[in-house]
């Protein structure tokens, strides 16, 4: 965790930092970008660690969620690394409490927050109408955002951007085709000479 | 959905499903719409029926110009307005300084 009070301006939730820890990406992302995460998000990483295990099929979904989950763990303990938490009050519980983590924080710090960034769907949909309740300037993104700000700052090349999309494309099914293809439709950056062909239209 | 859509018929053997709608129409408190049900049914089993897979194929094939927005529409749900708002998201949030983000 970064020392001191220090919060950055893009919330993420759990999922999003499972799947950026599973990318190729991890190292600049943790190095480069500051990210701000909720206590409960940080539970779900520890219940995930806990619940999966270590020696899952490589590439399965249980062998992510362990991996990932560490991986981010170790970066939230690591002082040096730009990944803090905030306290999350009341504490949320049940499936969603770390997308309800978020959304609280929205209602409750939106001067602090810039950029929401999660994984699901719905999940972005229900934290925008919170944000347009409170007619806040706050954007609720998907995951590839935080490979498209290595990519316009020039610290990864476009290959590595596209690379990146692919691999939350192959991992997430449905889910990270949605992320992916907004992104490619939002930003017009042409992957097709990167990625095979099954992963693009 | 365009009118043009809604006037095209799907015809299937329909043996004891009509007389059971017939049915239902006769006993039911100000009778039934069976044709608007058909729609509704036909539209929540053919979502049912499609896996994750398919949706991706479904949005390609929309994108490419394949289908029209209305049979995607049917297909995908609200699932196909999410991607829209996502898509404008995302290009707002580009057209910010991304390097205020770095540290």
């Amino acid at each position: 965790m970064a020392g001191g009070d220090t919060r950055y301006p893009i919330l993420v939730d759990t999922d999003t930092l499972i799947a950026v820890a599973n990318s190729s990406l991890w190292t600049q992302i943790t190095e480069h970008v500051g990210l701000t995460t909720t206590n409960v998000c940080k539970q779900e990483l520890e219940r995930h660690a806990e619940e999966t295990r270590e020696t899952a099929p490589e590439g399965s979904r249980p062998y992510r969620l362990h991996h990932g989950s560490r991986a981010a763990l170790a970066a939230l303990a690591d002082d040096d690394t730009p990944l803090t938490q905030v306290t999350s009050v009341p504490r949320p519980h049940g499936a969603d409490a770390g997308e309800e983590s978020l959304r609280q924080e929205v209602v409750q710090n939106p001067e602090a927050i810039d950029y929401v960034i999660l994984m699901d769907a719905a999940g972005r949909r229900s934290i925008r109408r919170a944000v347009d309740d409170q007619d806040e300037d706050i954007r609720v993104v998907t995951p590839p955002f935080l490979f498209y700000i290595l990519y316009d700052n020039d610290l990864i090349s476009r290959r590595e951007f596209c690379e990146a999309c692919g691999e939350l494309l192959e991992r997430e099914g449905w889910t990270g085709y949605k992320a992916v293809k907004a992104a490619w439709e939002g930003i017009p950056i042409d992957c097709s000479d990167i990625l095979d062909d099954n992963l693009l239209p | 959905m365009s009118q043009e859509s809604l006037d095209d018929t799907i015809k299937f053997r329909a043996g004891p499903l009509k007389e059971a709608a017939n049915e239902l129409d006769a006993v039911h408190l100000g009778g039934i719409n069976i044709s608007e049900l058909g729609r509704e049914g036909l539209t929540e089993m053919l979502r049912r029926a499609m896996t994750d897979d398919d949706k991706i194929a479904i949005y390609e094939r929309y994108s490419a110009g394949d289908i029209s927005e209305d049979a995607a529409r049917v297909l995908l749900g609200e699932e196909f307005d999410l991607l829209q708002e996502d898509t404008e998201a995302f290009r707002e949030a580009t057209e910010t300084d991304t390097s205020d983000y770095l540290v």
